[in-house]
């Protein structure tokens, strides 16, 4: 059968089943299989279900996805989220717009112990909207400093979107969350001046809290002792070479459990709880990893990476054109697929393209994770603000989406700096061991 | 019926609990007394791949898989229930051709003597469980086939 029919037949087939709601793992499985199929031989199509789904879900490496999750699901039951947002009340309540700020210090803080950002802001929509609402908060700029907050889960390490970029992309995980370090705190600091200036703008939408006293801010201070362990643990270790990153990731779990456990917030209970929704969520992020890899072989016998690069390298608008083209395209999918199946979708078909160009392959890890993490609360689909949404249902999603446009357009200035100043992401590890 | 995936469910989470004690484990002695714990590195992929071919059943039973729902949710409820039976049936029939072949592996590893790095244990039986799994997954997707059809699962 023709190469070319295939090829187009095949992202065809994988749209309508995607949009039927095949699950896109198995859209994609389904479609490398097939493919494969039609342009080798049936048996050996069959023969990849045989051998590439079981040593992908045998892959050491690919621990770290589901290592990450369960640390985060401990420290999640270990109410270490609640603990980061009173840090950051006591400290920075009193201002104006202190809640939102502690707001997002704790969804950094929390980023910092778990790898995704739908957890992040589901978690932080749970601690956080309550008391800011108490206060009089407006509940646009509430929710949407918890959906941009969220977004933070994904670039500060450990995160889940940089492991998997790395397995794709057979690059260093370690380095990849290393590199996402400085972008996060740039991140925080930008999403602090937007509060302070909406609420020099507007100081009806953010009032001040009650101030704290010093020795409740000390004392708020020796609670999070936990979260600052956890995070200098891994990062220190990756940093320093102690340990790989899936390493990094199961002592990261044993240590969320047994502090959970020493402090007494960890029964039987949640931590059943915690390894019942860890395995969900790893299982359902595999099945699209394992659909990933077998839409891989569909992609090297159709030659599209190829044909892709072939056809944007030859553009006549330089490599930062290709860049710039890549990156609407990525902004326009975020805003309509979840990241995770973006990721595993597209990055075998650029990566090779920006590689060709002479692009940091670190780099674009960061460029692709920042990228993702605006289709997250762009609309239409912007997964943290529907999460938000189903949990804060008397606020409208249109509330929520107007309420986090001024972070959506601090990100997109971020984005600009980072594609200016690559040191931001690749400073931090060239200096790794 | 429920009890018994809130078992499985269970068991799955345990064995991914076990892999993070397995990798604390073999750090700490090797960090500690420079010893390599014994196929730590092969019993943590073997239990991982248990996990997860487990845990992809239990996801499809509880709709969890990561899917695209804008479609959807503009759909009517007879059409939703079209689009989920439809789901269903591709992912039911994709899963059954998996659960087929993997038998195929496990009796391919069976024969070889596939043994594990430093305790040569024979790596068939961790296969075998896995591909369990995926069988449960095909059945569990059948049970709900069934009761889209049969209008006792709500869409």
């Amino acid at each position: 059968m023709d190469q070319d029919f295939v090829a187009v037949g095949g992202f065809v087939v994988l749209f309508i089943l995607m949009v039927l709601r095949v699950p896109v793992g198995v859209a994609m499985g389904i479609v490398g299989v097939g493919g494969f199929g039609l342009l080798a031989a049936t048996k050996p199509a069959l023969n990849l279900l045989a051998q590439s789904p079981i040593r992908v879900a045998t892959d050491y490496d690919l621990a770290v996805i589901p290592m990450f999750i369960l640390m985060g699901a401990f420290a999640t039951a270990a109410g270490m989220s609640r603990e980061l947002f009173r840090a950051g009340e006591a400290w920075l309540g009193h201002r104006r717009g202190g809640l939102a700020m502690a707001t997002v210090a704790a969804c950094a803080g929390f980023a910092a112990i778990n790898g995704s950002s739908v957890a992040t802001a589901a978690t932080m929509t749970t601690v956080t909207l309550p008391e800011m609402r108490r206060f009089g908060y407006h509940p646009g700029i509430s929710t949407g400093v918890i959906a941009a907050g969220g977004t933070l889960g994904i670039m500060i390490p450990p995160s889940v979107i940089f492991a998997l970029y790395g397995i794709l992309t057979e690059q260093d995980i370690g380095k990849l969350f290393v590199s996402g370090i400085l972008p996060g705190l740039l991140a925080i600091a930008l999403y602090m001046i937007v509060i302070q200036t909406v609420g020099w703008l507007r100081p009806d939408l953010l009032p001040r809290g009650p101030k704290a006293s010093w020795q409740e801010r000390l004392a708020s201070l020796r609670d999070i002792w936990a979260t600052v362990l956890l995070f200098t643990g891994i990062v220190g270790g990756l940093y320093g070479g102690v340990f790989t990153a899936t390493e990094a990731a199961g002592c990261g779990a044993v240590g969320a459990l047994l502090i959970g456990i020493l402090r007494g917030r960890l029964g039987w209970s949640e931590i059943k709880s915690s390894l019942i929704e860890a395995v969900r969520t790893s299982a359902s992020i595999f099945t699209i990893v394992v659909g990933a890899f077998l839409f891989g072989y569909f992609l090297v016998i159709t030659q599209t990476p190829q044909r892709v690069s072939d056809f944007l390298t030859g553009l006549p608008v330089g490599p930062y054109g290709v860049l710039v083209l890549i990156l609407i395209m990525y902004l326009v999918l975020g805003a309509l697929m979840d990241e995770l199946a973006i990721i595993l979708v597209t990055v075998p078909i650029i990566y090779p393209v920006m590689m060709q160009l002479g692009f940091d392959p670190i780099w674009f890890g960061v460029i692709i994770v920042m990228v993702t993490t605006l289709g997250m609360v762009m609309p239409p689909v912007g997964i943290n603000v529907f999460v938000i949404n189903s949990i804060a249902r008397d606020v409208s999603l249109w509330q929520i989406y107007k309420g986090v446009m001024p972070f959506i357009l601090v990100d997109l200035i971020r984005l600009a700096l980072l594609v200016l100043f690559p040191a931001i992401a690749l400073y931090l590890p060239s200096h790794m061991n | 019926m429920k009890t018994f995936i809130d078992k499985v469910e269970l068991i799955a989470g345990l064995l991914l609990g076990a892999i993070a004690l397995l990798t604390f484990a073999a750090v700490m002695l090797r960090w500690l007394f420079n010893y390599g714990l014994p196929d730590a590195f092969d019993f943590s992929r073997l239990l991982l791949g248990t996990a997860m071919f487990w845990g992809i059943a239990l996801a499809g039973f509880h709709n969890r898989h990561i899917q695209v729902d804008g479609f959807w949710e503009l759909a009517p409820t007879w059409g939703k229930r079209l689009i989920d039976i439809f789901a269903t049936a591709v992912t039911l029939a994709f899963m059954a051709v998996f659960a087929w072949m993997l038998e195929g592996k496990v009796t391919s590893v069976f024969a070889s003597n596939e043994q594990t790095f430093d305790l040569r244990l024979p790596v068939w039986p961790f296969h075998a469980v896995a591909a369990l799994g995926i069988a449960l997954a095909s059945l569990l997707l059948l049970l709900r086939l069934v009761r889209l059809l049969t209008g006792k699962k709500e869409v």
